[in-house]
């Protein structure tokens, strides 16, 4: 069960539009590394997950997820107002334009829409965690790129937040599978998945 | 517990904790029902306000409900853990938000 709170998990205070950048920032939405398959990935995943400690970390990290979806689209929502049909022309923003005017949709920087396949889910506790920490550092040095593009420092500030979360997941998700390992059979030397062959594994009490 | 191991001993006592355990869970999912019910309500009034914001009937009920799931979670989350981390307890039970059950695990 979800509940929303009428507030950004850090503040996004845009004041000059600028669709040239919200153009490949949109990728922190709906892009393969992106906000919204991180979300999904995370909430996905705890279903398969034999362990407490780390079915409250992707709990944790999922709904965090939620909440940098909603900062991303603000940013996104912030670059496109008040835009002038020429800014828009100028910046090559039209093809998004076209289709979705000054909306919020899930599409990466070069323009296909969201796809669920970037969200990985196998069943498998180590499997997905590694997923998950290689996701993690995907999208970092995706926000490290946008870095690299963007000079306005009211957007340079939630983007370097955003990315510093980045590093945080990383090494939640790292303890995590420490956590796991630490807990396999001895046996189990080749790490045969702990989350279905349940004679695998020792129940953290 | 099977029965395998314990032909020979008189079940009458394990049945009989086996029922406290059972009505332990059966205390929690009727107060969790509670706060179904009330948090349901105040969802549906909510939606209903969204579009009509100056229903006086509306107004006052949503009132009385969220009071109403207010109690409900205080008296569930003392007995039970807590069922969002802002609210877990510390003092008194530590880091209870990774203990079970998980919601999709399905109630006995």
């Amino acid at each position: 069960m979800w509940t929303y709170e009428k507030r950004l998990e850090y503040p996004v205070n845009i004041k000059n539009p600028n669709p040239a950048i919200a153009k490949f920032i949109i990728s922190q939405v709906g892009g393969p590394d992106g906000e919204l398959g991180a979300s999904q990935r995370y909430l996905s995943q705890r279903y398969a997950m034999p362990y407490n400690g780390v079915i409250a970390t992707l709990t944790d990290i999922g709904t965090e997820e939620l909440a940098h979806l909603e900062m991303v689209s603000a940013i996104i929502h912030q670059l496109t107002r008040d835009m002038t049909i020429e800014q828009i022309k100028e910046s090559g923003f039209e093809t998004y334009f076209v289709d979705h005017t000054a909306g919020i949709y899930p599409q990466a920087a070069a323009g296909f829409p969201f796809n669920a396949l970037s969200f990985a889910s196998k069943g498998d506790a180590i499997t997905d965690l590694v997923e998950d920490m290689a996701a993690e550092q995907k999208a970092r040095t995706t926000y490290d790129n946008i870095l690299r593009m963007v000079d306005d420092p009211d957007v340079i500030d939630p983007i370097r937040y955003l990315r510093e979360r980045e590093v945080v997941h990383f090494q939640r998700f790292g303890e995590a599978l420490r956590n796991v390992q630490d807990n396999l059979d001895r046996k189990n030397f080749y790490a045969i998945n702990p989350s279905f062959d349940r004679d695998n594994i020792r129940r953290q009490e | 517990m099977s029965s395998r191991y314990y032909d020979e001993i008189d079940m009458r006592a394990y049945e009989n904790m086996k029922s406290i355990e059972k009505c332990m869970k059966d205390k929690r999912t009727e107060a969790l029902r509670n706060i179904q019910q009330l948090s349901f309500a105040m969802t549906e009034l909510g939606l209903y306000l969204n579009n009509q914001p100056e229903c006086e009937r509306a107004l006052d009920l949503f009132d009385k409900v969220k009071c109403m799931h207010e109690d409900a979670r205080k008296k569930f989350e003392s007995e039970f853990g807590p069922l969002n981390y802002e609210r877990a307890n510390t003092k008194k039970d530590g880091w209870s938000w990774i203990s079970e059950p998980w919601p999709w695990e399905g109630e006995d």
